[in-house]
């Protein structure tokens, strides 16, 4: 066992607000106890989910902070994947757009004309129902005319034309002179009841743009609408999908407040929060009120940044831009093969772990900081670059110099962790092929082979969470208590994803099993010093200890 | 894109310039040989500051014409309009953008257009803030002064 473990988990929330209770939502103690097995012993039997009333004075405070008190609820917020009650729905735009054909159906016995009429004005009004009813019920015959459905009265084009002697379609010319391309060619045309007639390259040419901007297209001459009827018979079939596919997109951008597209790389999900009224409320208790799409990316609501809990969107941002600021500077190399500092034999990082071991001469070493892993064992933070860090320096120019280095430290865990992270996602993979082996070789159940899926979210929730208090850390005042103990807690839960990433790399399917139970203990630690983390940053944040700074 | 449309467009051009005489002093192709690039001038509207003051145009017509609308600019540091960037002469007009431009529309069309934009000044769009801020004030005699200015003073620029 570790000293770490020393470290039980009550972490209270003593501040004033009400929201604490909701929190710290009381559960069968069974459930919790599992995870938490190891400290067990350090948790009075009856206080495990009482709320301390008092605030307690800043140094009694960092002795009660060092004792995390986790709660049930939140910890299934965080292995669920969304924030408690923050209601919203993945959807796609096809989605989006069957909705709105719904309404378009509900519609029709108050409009009483052709559906794909109601549709054209829907898209007038950006899907806009409330605002075109209103008009509807105020000036009809003026809506239809301007929406260019039917024909304008007024309009210059139907001059000389006989209303009624003008067929909407396209039709075949033996011999026709396009005034757009001054061609004379027998050849297809269109035009709608206006007469406005050009040949039909002229026509797919005028189209082709127009569907990406989800406008109503007009006829070239005068405001007549095309209908998705019409589209269809000029471009091809189903081309007026794009079109309508182009206005819900408009309508997405217009509505950001409560849709959001999903920001991971070619992901088409959208997320539509549903109640967007307690959003702030969310927002205030939750650092990063993170939602997920129906391909499990997760990713921050509110500034459409990946989860960065324990930071907030403030601090995650100011963070990004200073990292893009500095990276010049810094010029760090995230390579994923090192030399082992013993021998020179070359090794490759195959794991989130930063516990390295050489193959030839077994040296055991720390990826970030290239020293011997021993000191690392209990204290991953034993790295010197972290601890020159704390003598104390006595010029301004030593000053700047440390401000640097303080930079440059914190950035480079940030960014050792993003790296791991990665390769984190890859032994995902791998761990896929290992429940699919456990199952074939040793006859074990899918639901049984659950733990190391669930072992892997919980690494890398851990991990995300562990290099986001980077990003915390930097920005709080170095001095106080509570960002001690926020960095103790960081350790802890350093010590623990490394324990984990490790345990991950098993490959022998009998010795997985065997260690199941290992499993789950370190995987329900994980999860445990990530939500104390995440609630000592949220502290941090609260009582103003970290603020961003350029 | 085509060929033929820009010849119609040069046929048309001569034919009718001449009704429109006290409004376009010239529109021509800048080389006989190239369709594409042409100059044209026009007069400043009676009854706004522009009187009595002629003004230049470069017109391109890109490949895609008449598909997309022809470029169009005033020549730089010589065009004082609440729509116009100064400095370039660019021109702020809402049947110039891909979005409002209709391939029916002509050269004559377009030139006529801009001409009309001299004499209604459109505020909400403003590429010259100066001129746009005096004339949502509605002050006249200083909207006039400032073109004054501009034309007599910064156009040697
Ligand atoms: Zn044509
Ligand atoms: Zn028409
Ligand atoms: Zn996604
Ligand atoms: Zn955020
Ligand atoms: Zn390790
Ligand atoms: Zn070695
Ligand atoms: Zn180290």
């Amino acid at each position: 066992m570790n000293s770490d473990e020393e470290y039980s988990l009550v972490y209270d929330d003593d501040d004033d607000d009400n929201d604490s209770l909701d929190f710290y939502e009381a559960l069968p103690a069974t459930e919790f106890a599992i995870n938490i097995s190891k400290s067990r012993s350090h948790l009075s039997q009856s206080s495990e989910f009482d709320i301390e009333e008092d605030p307690l004075s800043n140094d009694d405070m960092a002795e009660s902070m060092l004792d995390v008190h986790v709660s049930a609820s939140a910890k299934r917020a965080l292995t669920e994947g969304s924030v408690p009650d923050l209601k919203y729905e993945c959807l796609t735009t096809e989605d989006i757009f069957h909705r709105m054909l719904k309404r378009v159906d509900h519609l029709q016995p108050i409009f009483s004309i052709p559906h794909e009429d109601i549709l054209l004005l829907m898209q007038l009004y950006d899907w806009n129902e409330e605002r075109l009813l209103e008009d509807w019920t105020e000036k009809m015959d003026i809506l239809l005319e301007e929406s260019g459905i039917h024909v304008s009265h007024n309009s210059n084009g139907i001059e000389g034309n006989d209303k009624n002697g003008n067929i909407r379609g396209v039709k075949f010319q033996e011999s026709f002179n396009c005034i757009i391309c001054c061609e004379e060619k027998s050849t297809e045309t269109f035009s709608l009841e206006c007469g406005h007639e050009y040949c039909i390259d002229c026509y797919r040419h005028y189209i082709k743009d127009k569907l990406n901007k989800g406008n109503v297209i007009t006829c070239m001459d005068c405001s007549l609408a095309l209908k998705n009827d019409d589209i269809d018979k000029i471009m091809g079939h189903q081309s007026s999908n794009k079109l309508m596919s182009s206005s819900i997109k408009s309508f997405i951008q217009k509505h950001n407040n409560n849709y959001k597209w999903c920001p991971y790389t070619d992901c088409k999900c959208i997320i539509h929060l549903k109640d967007t009224s307690s959003f702030a409320e969310y927002l205030r208790v939750h650092c990063s009120p993170f939602v997920s799409c129906k391909s499990s990316h997760r990713f921050c609501f509110s500034c459409g940044f990946e989860i960065h809990s324990p930071a907030d969107c403030d601090i995650t941002t100011t963070w990004i831009k200073k990292a893009k600021k500095e990276s010049e500077n810094l010029n760090w190399v995230l390579s994923h093969t090192k030399e082992c500092p013993k021998c020179s034999v070359n090794i490759e990082k195959n794991g989130g772990c930063n516990h390295m071991a050489c193959s030839s001469c077994k040296y055991e070493f720390c990826w970030i900081c290239s020293g011997d892993w021993k000191p690392h064992g209990s204290n991953f933070y034993q790295c010197t670059m972290y601890n020159n860090e704390d003598s104390k320096s006595k010029t301004s120019v030593e000053d700047t110099s440390k401000t640097l280095k303080r930079y440059t430290f914190y950035y480079r865990m940030f960014n050792e962790h993003e790296a791991s992270a990665k390769l984190d996602w890859q032994l995902g993979q791998t761990v896929e092929n290992k429940v699919k082996h456990l199952q074939e070789k040793i006859g074990v159940s899918w639901i049984e082979g659950q733990f190391l899926t669930e072992s892997l979210r919980a690494l890398n929730e851990g991990r995300t969470a562990l290099k986001w208090s980077f990003a915390i850390a930097f920005y709080s005042d170095p001095s106080h208590n509570l960002t001690k103990i926020f960095v103790d807690n960081q350790m802890l839960l350093s010590n623990s994803v490394e324990d984990l990433s490790e345990l991950l790399q098993i490959k022998n399917p009998e010795k997985i099993m065997n260690k199941k139970t290992d499993f789950y203990n370190k995987a329900g630690y994980v999860t445990n010093r990530t939500l104390a983390l995440i609630q000592c940053g949220r502290d941090l944040l609260r009582k103003g200890i970290c603020k961003p700074t350029n | 894109m085509s060929e033929r449309r820009l010849l119609k467009e040069y046929q048309v051009v001569k034919k009718e310039l001449g009704n429109h005489k006290n409004i376009i002093s010239s529109l021509e192709p800048i080389d006989s040989d190239d369709l594409t690039n042409w100059t044209a001038t026009i007069l400043g509207p009676p009854n706004t500051p522009y009187h009595g003051h002629s003004f230049d145009l470069r017109i391109h017509l890109t490949p895609e014409y008449p598909l997309k609308p022809p470029q169009v600019t005033f020549s730089a540091y010589k065009m004082p309009h609440c729509n116009i960037e100064f400095k370039t002469g660019k021109i702020c007009l809402n049947i110039l953008d891909n979005a409002n431009w209709s391939p029916v529309w002509n050269l004559l069309t377009v030139v006529l257009a801009i001409y009309q934009l001299l004499s209604d000044p459109v505020t909400d769009s403003p590429l010259n803030i100066d001129l746009s801020n005096i004339l949502k004030i509605k002050d006249t005699s200083a909207y006039y002064g400032l073109i004054e200015y501009y034309l007599n003073n910064k156009s040697d620029k």
